[in-house]
């Protein structure tokens, strides 16, 4: 180890040159052994500690969903004039989650952003489980959930079309596409991975498992090629989604007629913001994977110093929104608009605004600092704060913009019940689920993909001069 | 016949079979169908199966249809015997509240009474209802009536009451009725009267007492001490100028509100009527205008120029001096807040202001001595009333005690004209309730009453808690009770018998002028039970035993015969029977000597720092009446807003110098009673003083019981309530008692936050300028995208104006909705948590009051003037958009526009994203949450309108501006040869049973038609209009006529 340290000329202090990406001793094949025997190893105690855990969460979940099914929407805090709360809120929260894995995996991969390969895998698997706990929240948040597949343009009885002006109808074909996508695109990237655990199978369930699933993979050249064009035409479909399912989602809001919620700033703000949580999110996951799977060597400081500094410019840029936004409501000379603002910062869910406007805007500040930027335990401490503050912001775009609009007359006030707060738990036990599974039974790290930029890094630590 | 058999001549033969004749080849022919084909193997065939079933369905009818077995006569249309199945048919009959009547028309769906309408015939409702009136159809399908006759609470007959009876009454009659006693609530009806005569002939040592928790009885005495006999005072609102509110909830509370409304409001309209200027708002006619009219140096020109089309008459002017803050407070046109105690005081300064010349003055104005503000009100309004007279009139309210009533008697004989009427009372034996059932009690205690027979009321609740009625009830032998409900008092009765409710019985009573008018049932009783007639007819051994029979047989003496008895039940008014107006003459000596010594409770108590409690009536239970209506639970409190409990209300300057804010559980004691009670802040009451609303804290309600824990209830008023503080009284103490309550209120928010929602001008900037209204709020030019796919030009376009100058807030067409539309009850707790259902709903702020605005940053207080405090109502309701925000976000266009201009909702494809409700600027939809018909009784279910989908849960409802009612007339209109609709013809629920005919409904698009014409008036305004949503609801401006001398 200390070998190849010495091998690679590079200093250290030079911030021209790039930090290596792989750390350690690394040839291809430590790296399959590394990372398959996660999958392949015995299901360490502590897995089904955490799983158990997870599952009985999702398991509440459940139970608090057919509360909610076979009560009736009263069973949450929603009221009127607040139709929407916790609701929504998690959606967007959920969805906003998601974006960094595909921004990762999509718009990274296409400006040859070589970093990524280590956390792109983990990223994009937390995006899927994010849309699938998103898209609890738009389904069971109707009244009427047996008849939700009306929203769906589908041929069916009543003959009818659903209203292609609602941008409700807008976010079922966004979150749809984007599920969907973001389903492919990983998939597609795992196939070669697949394919490794299926050679190095032992058991013969293992085999026509991984076997199914590697769609017969053998790696030849033509299969290489045909995957690379196959994985670039998905990065780049992906790529416009990155920006159009939170600005979609943004519509809900801005296109309504509510002030708070009438606002053209919103799709900018929701897709940085969008990134923001999301990085914030892959950023705890990772720490913790890292941590747990002894995989130091690969998620180096440099990959989270990266992340930190997109949280930075992130943060900053919702900073930014959230001062335009009162800028907007001043200058626009708007009463109602004025109102809301002024109700935000200073009516009765001024705690809920500072709480939003410090975990988003002050703590990311601290980034700016070397030291704090790389310190492990700090990271992980403001990128939970980041999450919580994420949270709150839409939390705060929805609450209190529909707790007081127009008539003063019909101005309210949102408490949530344990059921609002057990199923917003339970959606978090749900996405532990599905990451436990997933790091157990699927590379957690892009194998295929961390081996080009061993190869570029070997290359260079070869020299140029065996050429 | 066997032709087969008789080979004679050539065969011809269709088969083999028929050849042969076999037997079966004979029972072919025989059958119609093939075996198996055409019977049921089962015993029972097809034609034995379809009789069954058409007796089935047949009697499947039977069982709901109870119609009366008399014969009853619909309003309109056809005879009971000539109904057309599923056709509502209307009825005429009359509602007795508060010892006065009502006429109704009641609609009937196949027998079910399932609204009630006001009855444009009958005086004292002219075709506008009272909420009582609205919400009382909900009390007969009441599942917690009481279903049985109850002996000592075992389950009993009739019969076996009767049979019980007769002996005892027999016996009492042996004794000329000694020891026997009734104890009933006021009642305008003449066959009662005719009942209580009976008996008193019958038993003539029998006495009869009367006690109402709520009475007039005040202004009987008043009236006695002024002019030597009890008359009732009638005041002519539509044509007083000038109006002196003291004390008084004419517009509100008072029984005869609907009337006084309905002329007060005619009034009020009076000279406002002013067409606005083309102005070319929607771009159409401004050619026509000339345009150096829009020159300032031209601006006064135009504005002298409406004054010619100006009414001649004037619109009136109303001063409420009142402790509680009421809904004829909110309409006042400058409204001072004063202790109860204090407003005798108030009178007596105004009295001698206006130079009358009546002992005693000065010895009661010197309450109002040293109050500036109440000497400058003294002199302003002294100086109106002298410049008005003959259209000016004083009215003091029922709580204010009799002198102060003979005072007001005494000024409106110089200042009031024929704004103010006399007629008899309906009793001229007159005596106080109070002293009424006093006499009973010490009668009780004293062993002599053996037998007591209680007509309705609940004496046990609401009788003055000195009086320690229960104690005295406990001490009579026989106790008979009579009411819609097992109540406090029925538990405490040997014999309690189910009442018969008003749409159950026949009956009659008198209107506030006297009109007569036969109360006739829709149903037959429900659970069999017994008007108040027939059970005095029963045990006095009256000839008639029926109530139909008692009260025809009564008014056949008069009406002459059968056609002129047809013709009163049909028309819901018995004509020539209102008493004929009277002029008393005033006994100025009676009344200065009342007021040298005004009794206790008067005038002379109010000490400076001592608290004031006052007893008032409940804008929505009354007197606890309807404390088992869940309609009347969950409509909202007028100004406080509060639901399914009452509060003790207290003015912010007191509740600050108490140390008490919203929700604290206080203890007030008065005179050793206590009760425990949590405040309510409504800003403009009175200083120094507490109001308690009457008839919550009852016990034993089924409503509550089955809503369970925390449901509300309220506390009982009456505990604290003595024999002579039935109305105010000083010296309460109010203790904080560390706990809080929770209240549900629909409305928390006072300020209007300055946006010109309710716009409001006075009078003289109005008809200085007209345009003053429009001006408000600067309307840029807004213009949409696309074009409107439907014409809204041509055909039946529908809207809506509201006259926010006549509404009073008093909430009939909140309940008038709830009953038309099938509107859920939701329960405190789901009000509490911002789920109330209405879909009318009456936005209430206060003036004066600054935006939240300043309240921000916490530090600074809202500091604002409460003395002059004044109020605003509006009804809110769906304002049908053209440009509906709620359709365009639907996803599933489960909310779509039809041609007609309405904002329709399909129900049944509805999925409930809730997404229309958040985007409905006015946040008039409502979603059903949960199931709220979950837990509704059978019976209850009878009360719903089968022409309104009930909504299920999960789905989005609001307002459709009575979509049935449009379709009904529509079809009809098309049977009749696809005929234009009337004007007039549709009328929406709210705006049928709006006292103020403040809500008018029609087509826009005819010129003629009065919401046109209203919308072309200078005060007509649209909310939000730069949300460019284009309601089809407007308002019209509010105005005040406000005295320059109480200005600034």
């Amino acid at each position: 180890m200390q070998a190849v340290a010495n091998e690679i000329p590079v200093p250290k202090k030079n911030p021209l040159i790039k930090p290596l990406l792989i750390e350690g001793e690394q040839t291809y094949a430590t790296l399959t052994e590394q990372i398959s025997t996660v999958v392949e190893g015995k299901t360490p105690r502590n897995w089904y500690i955490a799983f158990g855990l997870s599952f009985c969460i999702t398991a509440m979940l459940g139970s608090m969903l057919a509360y909610l099914v076979l009560t009736g929407v009263g069973v949450w805090g929603n009221n009127q004039p607040v139709g929407w709360a916790w609701d929504i809120t998690n959606f967007v929260f959920w969805i906003g989650i998601g974006h960094a894995g595909t921004l990762i995996s999509a718009i990274l991969f296409l400006f040859r952003q070589k970093w990524r390969t280590s956390i792109n895998r983990a990223a994009e698997a937390m995006t899927l489980f994010a849309v699938a706990c998103a898209a609890i929240y738009p389904g069971f948040h109707v009244g009427r959930i047996w008849f939700a597949y009306w929203l769906f343009p589908l041929p069916y009885n009543q003959g009818m079309w659903p209203n292609f002006r609602s941008p409700l109808e807008w976010d079922v074909f966004a979150v749809s596409t984007y599920g969907t996508v973001s389903l492919l695109f990983w998939y597609v990237g795992l196939i070669p991975d697949l394919a490794t655990l299926r050679d190095r199978a032992t058991t013969r369930l293992r085999q026509v498992i991984y076997g199914v699933f590697s769609l017969g993979w053998r790696g030849s050249n033509r299969h290489w090629q045909h995957y690379e064009v196959a994985y670039m035409i998905l990065a780049g479909i992906s790529t416009p989604l990155v920006l159009s399912v939170h600005t979609i989602v943004s519509f809900d809001f801005a296109v309504s007629k509510i002030p708070g919620w009438h606002t053209t700033i919103f799709p900018p703000y929701f897709v940085a913001g969008a990134v923001f949580s999301g990085f914030a999110m892959v950023m705890t996951l990772m720490l913790v994977a890292r941590w747990a799977l002894n995989l130091q060597h690969l998620i180096t400081m440099y990959h989270l110093e990266v992340m930190n500094k997109i949280m930075l410019v992130t943060g900053s840029i919702v900073g930014y929104a959230y001062t335009m936004e009162f800028f907007m409501a001043w200058y626009s000379g708007n009463m109602y608009e004025k109102f809301t603002f002024f109700n935000r910062a200073f009516g009765p869910y001024a705690w809920a605004y500072w709480t939003m406007f410090t975990c988003n805007v002050v703590s990311p500040q601290c980034f700016w600092s070397k030291k704090l930027r790389t310190s492990i335990p700090f990271m992980f401490f403001i990128s939970i704060v980041i999450n919580i503050g994420m949270w709150f912001e839409r939390f705060v775009i929805i609450g209190t913009s529909l707790h007081r609009d127009f008539l003063p007359s019909s101005w309210g006030y949102f408490r949530p019940t344990f059921v609002d707060i057990l199923t917003f738990a339970g959606t978090f036990g749900l996405f532990m689920t599905l990451f436990l599974l997933f790091i157990r039974f699927i590379p957690v790290i892009a194998l295929a993909e961390v081996k080009g930029v061993l190869a570029g890094q070997l290359h260079k630590a070869q020299g140029h001069s065996k050429h | 016949m066997k032709p087969v058999e008789q080979k004679t001549e050539k065969q011809y033969w269709r088969s083999l079979d028929q050849l042969s004749d076999t037997p079966e080849f004979r029972n072919f022919l025989h059958r119609e169908f093939p075996e198996g084909a055409s019977e049921f193997t089962s015993e029972v065939d097809r034609r034995k199966f379809l009789l069954l079933m058409a007796a089935g369905i047949g009697m499947a009818g039977l069982t709901a249809c109870r119609r009366p077995i008399e014969k009853i006569i619909p309003a309109a249309g056809r005879l009971a015997e000539q109904i057309v199945p599923g056709a509502p048919q209307h009825y005429a009959t009359t509602f007795n509240f508060g010892g006065q009547s009502q006429g109704l028309l009641v609609r009937s769906n196949d027998g079910r009474p399932t609204k009630v309408e006001g009855n444009p015939n009958h005086p004292a409702s002219l075709g506008g209802t009272s909420g009582y009136a609205q919400a009382s159809v909900l009390d007969l399908y009441d599942p917690d009536r009481s279903k049985n006759v109850t002996k000592s609470k075992v389950a009993s007959k009739w019969e076996d009451f009767v049979a019980a009876a007769t002996p005892v009454f027999a016996e009492l009659k042996g004794k000329q009725g000694d020891g026997l006693r009734f104890l009933a609530e006021s009642n305008s009806s003449p066959a009662l009267r005719e009942l209580k005569d009976y008996i008193a002939k019958t038993f003539p040592q029998a006495k009869w007492h009367t006690y109402d928790a709520i009475s007039n009885e005040n202004a009987l005495s008043g009236a006695a001490l002024a002019f030597g006999q009890p008359v009732h005072v009638h005041y002519a609102f539509d044509k007083a100028d000038v109006i002196l509110a003291l004390d008084a909830d004419f517009l509100g509370c008072d029984v005869s509100s609907t009337a006084n409304v309905k002329n007060f409001a005619k009034k009020r309209r009076a000279g406002t009527d002013i067409a606005a200027k083309e102005h070319g708002e929607h771009g159409a006619a401004t050619h026509e205008e000339k345009p150096e009219e829009k020159k300032d140096g031209e601006a006064h020109k135009t504005a002298a120029e409406p004054s010619t089309s100006v009414n001649p008459e004037k619109m009136n002017r109303l001063y409420v001096v009142e402790s509680n803050f009421t809904v004829t407070g909110a309409m006042a046109d400058h409204r001072l807040r004063m202790q109860s105690s204090k407003i005798g005081g108030f009178l007596a300064a105004l009295a001698k202001k206006l130079g009358l010349t009546v002992g005693g003055l000065d010895k009661n104005a010197g309450s109002v001595n040293g109050n500036a503000l109440a000497e400058k009100w003294v002199a302003a309004i002294a100086k109106d009333l002298t410049a008005n007279k003959g259209k000016a009139v004083v009215v003091v309210g029922s709580r204010q005690p009799a002198h102060v009533h003979a005072l007001a008697n005494l000024i409106n004989n110089t200042v009031a004209g024929d704004s103010v009427k006399y007629t008899r009372a309906f009793d001229e034996k007159f005596e106080s309730g109070v002293a009424s059932i006093k006499s009973l009690v010490d009668d009780a205690n004293a062993k002599k009453v053996s037998t007591l027979v209680i007509l309705g009321g609940n004496p046990v609740y609401a009788a003055p808690a000195n009086l320690k009625f229960l104690n005295a009830l406990k001490a009579i032998t026989t106790k008979i009770h009579q009411g819609l409900y097992q109540d406090e008092t029925a538990v405490e009765c040997d014999w309690h018998i189910n009442e018969a409710h008003y749409l159950e019985s026949w009956g009659d009573g008198r209107s506030y002028d006297g009109t007569a008018s036969i109360q006739q049932p829709l149903v037959a009783p429900l659970f069999n039970g017994k008007s108040a007639l027939e059970l005095l007819a029963a045990v006095s051994g009256y000839p008639q035993e029926s109530g139909y029979d008692i009260v025809k047989n009564l008014w056949l003496k008069t009406l002459g015969g059968e056609k002129a008895w047809n013709k009163s039940v049909h028309d819901g008014v018995i004509a020539g029977t209102a008493f004929p107006e009277i002029k008393p003459a005033v006994n100025a000596g009676a009344i200065g000597g009342a007021l040298e010594n005004p009794p206790t409770g008067g005038v002379l108590l109010a000490v400076k720092d001592d608290i004031e409690i006052n007893f008032v009536p409940d804008a929505s239970l009354y007197d606890g009446r309807f404390a088992n209506n869940a309609w009347m639970q969950e409509v909202p409190d007028p100004l406080t807003k509060l639901v399914w409990d009452n509060a003790a209300l207290m003015s912010r300057d007191t509740a600050e110098r108490l140390g008490v804010k919203n929700e604290d559980e206080v203890e007030l004691t008065f005179k050793g009673q206590k009760l425990r009670i949590p405040v309510w802040i409504l800003p403009g009451h009175a200083p120094n003083s507490v109001s308690i609303s009457l008839g919550y804290g009852r016990s034993g309600l089924g409503l509550f019981k089955r809503a369970g824990k925390d449901s509300g209830g309220g506390s009982n008023a009456s505990l604290l309530r003595t024999s002579d503080a039935q109305d105010f009284a000083m010296g309460v103490s109010v203790v904080k008692t560390g706990g809080t309550y929770k209240l549900a209120s629909t409305q928390d928010h006072w300020s209007m936050e300055g946006r010109h929602l309710v716009r409001e001008a006075t009078l003289d900037d109005f008809l200085k300028k007209p345009e003053v209204v429009k001006e408000m709020v600067e309307e840029a030019e807004i213009f949409s995208v696309y074009a409107n796919p439907v014409n809204y030009n041509e055909g039946n376009q529908w809207g809506m104006a509201i006259d926010l100058n006549t509404c009073v807030g008093c909430n009939a067409c909140v309940l008038a909705c709830q009953s038309e539309n099938n509107i859920p009850i939701v329960g405190k707790d789901q009000v509490l948590r911002g789920r109330s259902m209405h879909w009318i709903r009456m936005d209430r702020y206060f003036t004066n009051v600054p935006s939240t605005e300043f309240e921000i940053g916490g530090a600074k207080p809202l500091v604002f003037n409460e003395d002059q405090m004044q109020a605003v109502q509006q009804p809110m309701t769906c304002q049908q958009c053209e440009n509906a925000p709620c359709e365009e976000v639907c996803p599933v266009a489960a909310t779509v526009h039809n041609e007609e201009g309405l904002n329709t909702m399909a129900y049944n494809r509805c999925v409930g994203t809730r997404y229309c409700s958040n985007n409905c600027p006015f946040k008039v939809r409502r979603f059903n949450y949960l199931n709220w018909h979950k837990d509704m009784a059978e019976t209850e279910k009878m009360v719903q309108n089968p022409d309104v989908t009930v909504r299920m849960r999960g789905v989005m409802e609001k307002c459709t501006y009575c979509v049935q009612r449009i379709q009904t007339v529509k079809i009809q209109a098309k049977v009749e040869g696809h005929r234009p609709i009337k004007d007039g013809e549709i009328t929406p629920a709210c705006a049928q049973a709006c006292p103020a005919d403040s809500i008018i409904f029609g087509n826009i698009n005819d010129p003629q038609s009065r919401v046109a014409k209203l919308k072309k008036q200078a005060r007509d305004y649209q909310l939000l209009t730069e949300l460019n949503v284009k309601p089809r609801t407007s308002y019209l401006a509010k105005l005040r006529n406000v005295n320059k001398e109480l200005e600034a």
